[in-house]
């Protein structure tokens, strides 16, 4: 199978939407020269109508996205840096959130916001964040995340063909990994999470660049004779509860890893539910490993202080043991 | 000015006065039902701006969109919604387009107006957005974003300015100026008096119609910006200045503004001017206006009895369309 | 204002005191130095004062509780200091971040003993009301299994309770009642552990890693005991005090060590220390027995044998009663065990950190000799070396038991 990197697979998932359907438009900052490689090449086949580059206007290019999805386009527009995203807040959460709810289903706003997040070394709080928890309460959208480039690929293509608006994270040091990704469409389901480790004696549930941590993490534990189930989330919102309680109720612990901050985190939504729906089933406290409550520092010993480090999982693993 | 392609036929003025007379009775009425508590919302009077309102969307097609403002309905019935769904609407009744679910934010695929913001301002990009598809999809329709000079005020008229030069969208961008913006004269917020002129910094053109609450004049401008907009030429901002006869909204006592004032603009009210100029063209008759009005009566007294027997929406419905399928 | 009583430190490797018995009642007055209570560590017991006149408004110590150097005990203060001013010294806990070692054991609290609130960092597990630490799941196979979750030792921190200490609890539970027991259950007895046993533990488990020999000879005793013998009615004239094989020991043996001086060491880091001074322990059982103690006499070498006995005998004036002092028991470089009385031949010292050698003595026996090419009865005891063989080898061993052969052949040599 052919080897690509993430950021190759997500071209071909837009570029190859946009073949099967003439709806289908990209808008952001500069996507005619794919700063971070995911429209690239799509400007040349599709031209300024369908590749279309905004001016300095998050707020209002979201907004511009969100009226074109309620009146026949299905726009993937982007957003540079996760931080952006809160300058599209009104547009996603009150707008596109609303709308197909309000309307009864008469508006519905097919749209993909798309962002790259997470730390990639001194970029300092402001091109740092991943602000996937800034969403979480927002009804009416999916938010995807993937770990991979042939994940990447599949869940971009169901996020356009989705008609409900989804936030599509992607981490910027996933860009340029390298993965099989098999040719031609395909899509990959929203909400629904994968177990690509299994264990018996812990659940470690991450998504996006810290699923490769826990990965490392579990190897780690697997060497003092601990066996940790990773799984995948994929989708953020929903997330797999199904997927997840059947783990916990195999492992009896539960320890979900983001790189986002801890207070009111992915981690918080998740253990909130588990423990609501099957306290009984835990050996343990659930233990969030997230970032600090803390904006992200510049310099490489305070951000290293403030992101969560494979050897605090580890630790945080043991903490449900003790 | 104005070329005289543009000036309204009898027809046009016909329609238009009959949505301005249909949107004040419908108003009052909703005034009524509020406080006989048949309704839960109160109103957003647009009492004395039925000619902006009504002249910016009566000239459009079901398949040109409008997008509207929270005050009055004005823009909403010259586009063609009917009483019915907006008394449904605001009695939260499970037959009304959204089941119940939209209040005050009126809105219609069939009719094609799209949908508002609840935070003013925030939707000029939406309108952008709209005109996007409709370049993209090669239709020959237009968007009219109406407004008051309040929503102009917020960072979204920027950034949606800019843009609609940029794609050359088939947008009409119509400030009807009614002097106040909610609890204050919109000069001690609006440092500037005139709202269209804004347009010149995007290179866009524009047009201000002083006597906004001449029928004639709205129609007259917005047919040209209409035409603009429709024959590809990109967007054209329209500023009518009106005056809001009504309180911003049921029971704002109006410290902010001078009684003698309002008293004076409602002689100014664009209702019974339009009213003396049909007479005075002959373009209609004592009997056609008194018929005219019978017939909004008619309209709305089957919308208060549909209102009156329509149901409220059932709780299990609750989690519908949450996610598209 | 209210002061604080705390447990005071009375030598340097003390770290803890047992409550023993308090002699002040809350409410009593009392008077700057007086006796409140006594406390004892695996040493000593003794009385902690009041630092003030005034009351004793509050006894916080319990009888049994093993509190840390530095917990409080006590509060006194002005018979009309408010509760307020007791409280703010409870809270205050000056010099310990957590006081209680552990809790009395079979001993109730008094019922005169105020119930208050635990002290600032006092292990709650005593307190049958404290929350309980256990998971979710855990709790639910007890409930499901009909156990009270309370009676299950969790292996967790602080005693929490999880899945797998319910399973085994289950699994080692009670036989089920339809089935009589075949005979009668012998119960076990559960001893707390004393101050004493705690510090045996603690010295014990300090000699696992050494690497240790123990190295025997048999001498014959025929001359020793004759010289004592002999010497006994004068000595107890001139001295007034017994004259006992124990005053012999402790002389042979500094005679010996001034010979063999490497057995007379420590090892410290990379070096090893080999003292001047010969401060030579003699384990001895106290009175209610429980356990061992070494007193130690210094300088053993540069002291007549009147003087070893006479400091011998005060020594164990004040084991017998309990007053024994931290001078006593510490200082050791050298130790004798004599087990001779308990009628032991064989056995394997211990040896008393931080020092390097033990010499054991076991039982005379009348047994076959030969003296003069023929057989004849006489009384022989080993002498056994326990060696930390990291300072030194058999060499110095066999030397050093051949002196202390030749001065038991020769024992006028400890006289000059």
């Amino acid at each position: 199978m052919p080897e690509k990197t993430y950021a190759e697979a997500i071209v071909e998932a837009i570029g190859g939407e946009m073949r099967r359907d003439e709806n289908v438009v990209v808008m952001g900052l500069d996507v005619k020269q794919a700063i971070f490689g995911t429209t690239r090449g799509l400007y040349s086949e599709f031209g300024p109508t369908r590749i279309i580059d905004t001016p300095v206007c998050e707020a209002s290019f979201v907004m511009a996205g969100v009226g074109a999805a309620m009146t026949g386009l299905r726009p993937v527009v982007e957003t540079l840096f996760g931080e952006y995203m809160y300058l599209a807040m009104d547009s996603i959460s009150n707008m596109a959130a609303s709308w197909p709810y309000v309307s009864n289903g008469v508006f519905r706003v097919p749209l993909v916001v798309q962002t790259f997040c997470g730390a990639r070394g001194h970029g300092a709080y402001s091109h740092s964040q991943s602000t996937q928890a800034a969403f979480i309460n927002t009804p009416g959208i999916k938010m995807v995340c993937p770990s991979s480039p042939a994940d990447a690929k599949g869940l971009m293509t169901s996020a356009i063909r989705d008609d409900t608006p989804v936030l599509f994270y992607h981490h910027r040091t996933l860009l340029a990994m390298k993965g099989e990704v098999p040719d031609g469409d395909y899509a990959l389901p929203l909400g629904r999470a994968e177990i690509v480790r299994p264990g018996r004696d812990v659940t470690l549930v991450s998504f996006g660049s810290y699923l490769h941590r826990c990965l490392d993490a579990a190897e780690a534990l697997s060497r003092d004779g601990l066996e940790a189930e990773v799984i995948d989330l994929r989708t953020l919102v929903p997330f797999d509860e199904e997927t997840v309680a059947a783990s916990v109720k195999k492992t009896t612990r539960l320890v979900v890893v983001e790189d986002g901050r801890k207070r009111g985190g992915i981690g918080s939504e998740i253990a909130a539910t588990i423990a609501e729906q099957y306290i009984d089933l835990l050996d343990g406290p659930i233990v969030r490993v997230a970032a600090l409550d803390t904006p992200v520092p510049f310099s490489a010993p305070l951000e290293q202080a403030h992101l969560p480090q494979t050897d605090d999982i580890i630790a945080g693993v043991r903490s449900v043991f003790r | 000015m104005a070329s005289k392609k543009y000036e309204l036929t009898q027809k046009e003025a016909l329609d238009l006065y009959f949505k301005m007379l249909l949107t004040r009775k419908t108003e009052n009425a909703h005034e009524e039902l509020f406080q006989k508590q048949m309704v839960p919302v109160y109103t957003h009077l647009g009492t004395g701006q039925e000619a902006a309102g009504c002249g910016a969307s009566a000239f459009l097609e079901p398949e040109d969109y409008v997008i509207g403002t929270h005050r009055g309905v004005a823009e909403y019935i010259g586009k063609g919604l009917s009483v019915e769904n907006i008394f449904l609407e605001y009695g939260g009744r499970a037959t009304s387009g959204s089941g119940g679910r939209a209040g005050l934010h009126l809105h219609s695929r069939p009719q094609g107006v799209l949908p508002l913001a609840g935070s003013l301002g925030s939707d000029f990009s939406l309108a952008v957005g709209a005109g996007l598809s409709l370049r993209n999809q090669g239709r020959k329709n237009v968007v009219v974003d109406y407004f008051g000079e309040g929503a102009a005020e917020a960072p979204d008229f920027h950034g949606a300015m800019n843009m609609a030069v940029l794609y050359r969208v088939p947008v009409v961008f119509c400030c009807a100026t009614n002097q106040f913006v909610e609890y204050h004269p919109y000069r001690d917020s609006t440092c500037a008096a005139d709202i269209a002129v804004r347009a010149e910094a995007y290179c866009m053109p524009w047009k201000i119609v002083r006597d906004g609450n001449d029928m004639f004049a709205v129609g007259q401008a917005m047919k040209e910006a209409l035409d603009h907009a429709r024959s590809g030429k990109g967007p054209y901002f329209i500023e009518c200045k009106t005056y809001r006869l009504a309180p911003h909204h049921t029971g704002d006592p109006c410290v902010y503004r001078d009684a003698a004032e309002v008293k004076k603009a409602w002689k100014n009210d664009p209702i019974p001017r339009a009213e003396k100029e049909l007479l005075k063209r002959k373009w209609a008759t004592e009997t056609d206006i008194e018929d005219m009005g019978d017939r909004c009566e008619r309209i709305i007294a089957e919308a208060v009895e549909a209102l009156k027997s329509a149901p409220l929406p059932d709780p299990a419905s609750i989690m519908d369309h949450i996610h598209a399928g | 204002m209210a002061e604080g009583v705390y447990v005071p430190i009375w030598g340097l490797q003390m770290e803890e005191a047992t409550v023993s018995e308090w002699l002040k009642a809350e409410g009593d007055p009392v008077s700057e130095g007086e006796a409140l209570l006594i406390i004892e560590t695996y040493k000593i017991s003794g009385e902690v004062n009041s630092p003030a006149d005034g009351v004793m408004k509050r006894r916080v110590g319990r009888v049994g509780q093993v509190l840390k150097v530095g917990a409080l005990l006590a509060v006194v203060g002005a018979a009309d200091d408010p509760e307020t001013e007791v409280e703010r010294v409870i809270r205050e806990m000056p010099f310990v971040t957590d006081q209680a070692v552990s809790e009395p054991g079979a001993t109730p609290a008094p019922a005169t003993e105020r119930a208050t609130a635990p002290a600032a960092g006092e292990i709650a597990d005593a307190d049958p009301d404290a929350p309980l630490q256990a998971t979710p799941l855990a709790r639910k196979m007890a409930r499901d299994a009909g156990l009270d979750i309370r009676t299950v030792t969790g292996s967790g921190e602080n005693g929490r309770i999880f899945a797998r200490d319910v399973e085994a609890a289950l699994k080692s539970g009670p036989a089920s009642p339809a089935e009589p027991p075949a005979e009668p259950l012998a119960e076990d007895r559960i001893v707390p552990l004393t101050s004493l046993r705690r510090a045996i533990i603690s010295k014990t488990m300090q000699t696992v890693d050494i690497p240790y020999g123990a190295l025997s000879r048999t001498v014959q005793v025929d001359r020793l005991l004759d010289f004592r013998r002999e010497l006994a009615d004068a000595f107890e004239r001139k001295h007034g005090l017994k004259f006992s094989l124990t005053h012999l020991l402790f002389k042979a043996a500094a005679q010996a060590l001034g010979e063999v001086p490497i057995l007379n060491a420590r090892l410290d880091g990379d070096r090893i220390v080999i003292h001047g001074g010969k401060n030579i322990g003699m384990v001895v059982t106290p009175p209610g027995g429980g356990g061992i103690m070494i007193p130690v006499i210094r300088n053993v070498q540069a002291k007549p044998l009147d003087r070893i006995a006479r400091e011998w005998s005060g020594i164990i004036g004040r084991v017998r009663s309990g007053t024994q002092t931290m001078e006593d028991l510490t200082g050791g470089t050298f130790t004798i065990s004599n087990v001779g009385a308990l009628g032991i031949d064989v056995f394997t010292p211990v040896i008393h950190p931080p020092e390097s050698a033990i010499l054991g003595v076991s039982r005379i026996v009348e047994a076959p000799v030969v003296r003069d090419g023929a057989i004849v009865v006489g009384r022989t005891l080993s002498l056994i070396i326990g060696a930390d063989h990291r300072v030194f080898d058999a060499d110095p061993i066999g030397e050093f038991l051949a002196a202390m052969d030749r001065i038991f052949q020769n024992p006028a040599e400890m006289l000059i």
